[in-house]
């Protein structure tokens, strides 16, 4: 079969699988769709729109006269319009290809690597270029869609703003469709390499880790840009814009494709297009003739899925049992052991098993790492801004209520950073299990034994870093002992039921045909268990702050008051964990395994 | 020969019944396998097999009838029944992210079984299987028929009483399921009840004491291959099997097709 006639079947069963997909999908699945294509429709014309006022802003006389201005203050800044305006198409097709080349390696790695139908179509006689193509271009799908929604609207209403004829609105089809084909280009040049050497899955985990990273990185530099960067509103920005307009980018090349189409300039037009056609059609063209040999090199490595393999075992002898402690770290030596034998003080020996099962798989699988780092970030930005501050909250001499006040947005504070923590080691609960839910249910351990050991592992932030950041909470306010200890029980017993609440609600709606680690939640649990726990924590911290500010009314029983406070917190926290877990338990014991 | 008189059956199926909205995947299972006992259960695709054992074992409610293991119902008594089970189904997902001794040792502790013992049984099982050099990779990286031995192990790791295998010999290389052969007939002689599904008819022809066939959710014929066979002289279990399941056009459909 030839590549071309290769291309033109598979494209066709593409077509076929999409079809089919929407017609004989759920009705709110359909809805779903459409009303994403109503929305992204009514984006892309609110930015058609909206590209046009601002070009025509630009063209204004008030925004001459603002020039005017600005130029006697920042000497040399250029006074003519027309400069910026054409360097517009430049830095947003420039942002564009950014973040594409950003996207590119996690969109080429799924589509080329982790669809389901590689065994079918390598094992059919068809050239392992074309099945390149066609993943190729699957994997283009989302970008080539947000372009077409995003970029596309933009380039009309610019085109359309400056009163271009249809040179410029062809060729801005033709670099909309040829933009995506460089970044992907060089991921797929990038993905087909690394996969020699990293099974694609593992591929997968580690540049999820990196992307969570970058996003942290992000956020990170957002808290402090007022610090790092100068303020952006100023004049010398736009002069900024000019310089993505540099003739050794590619993103320029294309942009200076635009203009000269626009005014007319067909000896430019085919410098620039040509040179940016050629570099978009050479790298995708590279990769087709490198795929023959790199792609199948790649899935050829599949088989090795389960990531590092371990050092092997060595025996003295074959035929006799190992003993124990034979090339095995000591159990007391091993922090996982030792969490476990702590546990199992507490916890019955069932559900300690599932508790050490569960710490020895959360991180071995990087995606279920990366949750881990946003709260942690999140705590070090808080701990750094409260030693900047210089006088933290309800620290020194305030008054009573503030003191109170800020004794409580410290435990506030560390109870999110818990919360966030457990939702990410255990928060999914009982969905973790996946497909392998059947061992559990096959077992003889009840399903309150399995809920304890989940809320075992789920619980474990609160009494490990919940204690420790308010210790230092404490410490920068200068806590009494007693101040402390309070704070810290609010975390500790709303921890207790916040969690008991999570987890009883996804054991009672879990979902457990999961393929992604993100998508472990089902809807119900995900809506019920953030209403039913916020509920939870206002009752009953409304009842513990509440109760002692009526003794305005009888002061001679405030001590009363505020033990009574504590004694309905504690009832209502042992009433929920009980509740919550019964409820999950017996919903999991009525739950078939298919 | 098996003595099967007097005997309580370690698995008994009493009217079982399995629906799903209006259609009826099992239609009223009765049958007993006793101790020592290896009992095949044959069927087509989509006879009701899978739910059949996934009733017997607790993965799924009966719509009626009762389950039982060791005289107890596995609804009423699910912990006394599980503990005498072992299970290894035809597609065993394992958590990826364990080695095999760590999932041994997961298995060891949910079964409550000492920790001493059960790690010199899970070094014995691992070695009997060939899987002593991988035990400590993740069960992630290995293939169908490694899992399938991981999972083995895992189930024999108790002493199962009443042993439970959906489709064992598939995937598995003629040495694994030769083995798998062995072992299963090893346990049964120390007394274990087994209770097999496959649709190698060889396989139950050669090891089984007693089968069973279901069709359409119903079983169609029980007992000794001797039974079956009566008045079918030298008929082979396939022949039998297809006349009773109506497989016969379909063998003459491919014959003319071929």
């Amino acid at each position: 079969m030839s590549i071309w006639n290769a291309v033109l079947v598979l494209t066709r069963m593409q077509f076929v699988i999409a079809r089919n997909t929407f017609w004989r999908g759920k009705i709110g699945r359909k809805i779903l769709l459409i009303l994403t294509v109503l929305g992204l429709s009514a984006a892309a014309y609110g930015l058609y729109r909206l590209t046009q006022v601002v070009v025509k802003a630009l063209t204004s006389q008030d925004f001459a006269d603002f020039l005017a201005r600005a130029t006697r203050t920042i000497p040399g800044l250029s006074l003519d319009v027309q400069l910026y305006l054409l360097a517009l198409p430049s830095a947003v097709l420039f942002l564009a290809l950014v973040l594409m080349v950003l996207t590119s390696f996690t969109t080429v790695l799924s589509s080329l690597y982790l669809s389901g139908d590689m065994d079918m179509l390598l094992a059919a006689p068809v050239p392992m270029r074309a099945v390149f193509v066609i993943k190729f271009f699957s994997g283009l799908l989302v970008p080539y869609l947000l372009l077409f929604f995003l970029l596309g609207p933009f380039l009309l209403g610019f085109g359309q703003g400056l009163g271009w004829g249809a040179a410029f609105f062809v060729t801005a089809f033709v670099v909309v469709l040829l933009l995506p084909l460089l970044p992907t280009g060089i991921g797929a040049l990038l993905v087909m390499a690394v996969v020699r050497v990293i099974p694609a899955r593992r591929a997968r985990e580690i540049v999820g880790v990196i992307g969570g990273m970058v996003g942290i990185s992000w956020y990170i530099f957002s808290q402090f840009s007022n610090q790092l960067a100068p303020r952006v509103a100023n004049a010398r920005m736009l002069d900024y814009l000019r310089r993505f307009d540099n003739p050794l980018l590619p993103s320029a090349w294309a942009g200076r494709a635009l203009i000269a189409a626009g005014q007319g300039d067909w000896a430019k037009l085919a410098l620039y297009g040509g040179l940016f056609a050629g570099l978009s059609i050479g790298a995708f063209a590279l990769c087709v003739v490198l795929a023959e040999r790199l792609y199948y090199a790649g899935w050829s490595n599949m088989s090795t899925q389960g990531g590092r393999v371990r050092k092997r075992r060595r025996t003295k002898d074959p035929s006799t049992p190992l003993r124990a402690s034979e090339g095995r770290r000591p159990a007391s030596n091993n922090p996982q052991s030792l969490v476990v034998r702590l546990w199992s003080f507490v916890l019955p020996r069932q559900s300690a098993a599932v508790l050490y099962k569960d710490l020895r798989v959360f991180p071995r699988d990087l995606r279920n790492v990366q949750q881990l780092i946003f709260p942690l970030v999140l705590a070090g930005i808080w701990t750094f801004r409260l030693l900047t501050s210089g006088a933290p909250f309800g620290a020194g001499q305030q008054p009573d209520i503030l003191q109170s006040l800020g004794h409580l947005a410290s435990a506030g504070i560390s109870f999110y950073i818990c919360l966030v923590l457990s939702s990410a080691m255990g928060g999914p609960g009982i969905s973790r299990e996946g497909h392998g839910f059947w061992l559990l249910k096959v077992a003889p351990i009840s399903a309150w034994r399995i809920l304890l050991g989940k809320l075992a592992l789920a619980y474990l932030p609160y009494p490990t870093i919940g204690v420790l950041f308010m210790l230092f909470l404490s410490i920068l306010q200068h806590s009494t002992p007693v101040e402390f200890a309070r704070s810290l029980a609010q975390v500790l017993l709303g921890g207790l039921g916040a969690t008991s609440i999570t987890l009883g609600i996804g054991a009672a709606f879990p979902k457990l045909n999961w393929e992604n680690p993100r998508q472990q939640s089902s809807i119900q649990a995900g809506c019920l268990a953030p209403v039913l726990y916020v509920a939870y924590l206002a009752l009953a911290l409304g009842a513990m702050l509440g109760l002692p500010l009526l003794a305005f009314l009888a002061p001679g029983f405030a001590t009363a008051l505020a033990l009574l406070g504590w004694a309905i917190f504690l009832a209502l926290t042992a009433g929920v964990v009980w509740g919550a877990l019964t409820f999950g338990a017996a919903r999991l014991e009525r739950l078939e395994v298919a | 020969m098996i003595n099967l008189n007097g005997r309580q059956p370690m698995i008994e199926a009493a009217g079982l019944r399995k629906s799903y909205g209006d259609t009826l995947a099992v239609k009223g299972v009765d049958l007993q396998v006793y101790p020592g006992e290896i009992f095949g259960f044959l069927g087509p695709n989509g006879a009701g097999k899978t739910t059949t054992i996934k009733m017997l074992i607790g993965l799924l409610r009966p719509s009626a009838g009762a389950a039982r293991i060791g005289g107890y119902d596995i609804q009423r008594d699910p912990i006394a029944a599980k503990s005498l089970i072992g299970y290894v189904p035809d597609q065993p997902y394992l958590p990826e992210k364990l080695t095999a001794r760590e999932f041994l040792e997961f298995i060891a502790g949910l079964y409550q079984l000492d920790r001493d013992a059960a790690r010199r049984r899970g070094e014995e099982l691992l070695r009997l299987f060939d899987l002593s050099d991988r035990g400590d990779d993740l069960v992630g990286g290995f293939s169908h028929g490694m899992r399938q031995k991981t999972a083995l192990a895992g189930a024999l790791l108790h002493n199962p009483q009443a042993f439970f295998l959906d489709e064992p010999t598939v995937g598995l290389d003629p040495r694994s399921a030769r083995l798998i052969k062995d072992i299963l007939r090893e346990v049964s002689e120390r007394g274990t009840a087994v209770f097999m599904s496959t649709h190698i008819l060889e396989i139950a022809e050669r090891m089984c004491d007693r089968v069973a066939i279901i069709s359409g959710g119903q079983l169609i014929a029980t007992g000794t291959l001797e039974e079956l066979r009566a008045g079918r002289s030298g008929e082979s279990l396939e022949d039998i099997f297809l006349a009773l399941t109506g497989g016969a056009e379909e063998a003459e459909l491919a014959d003319a097709l071929a």
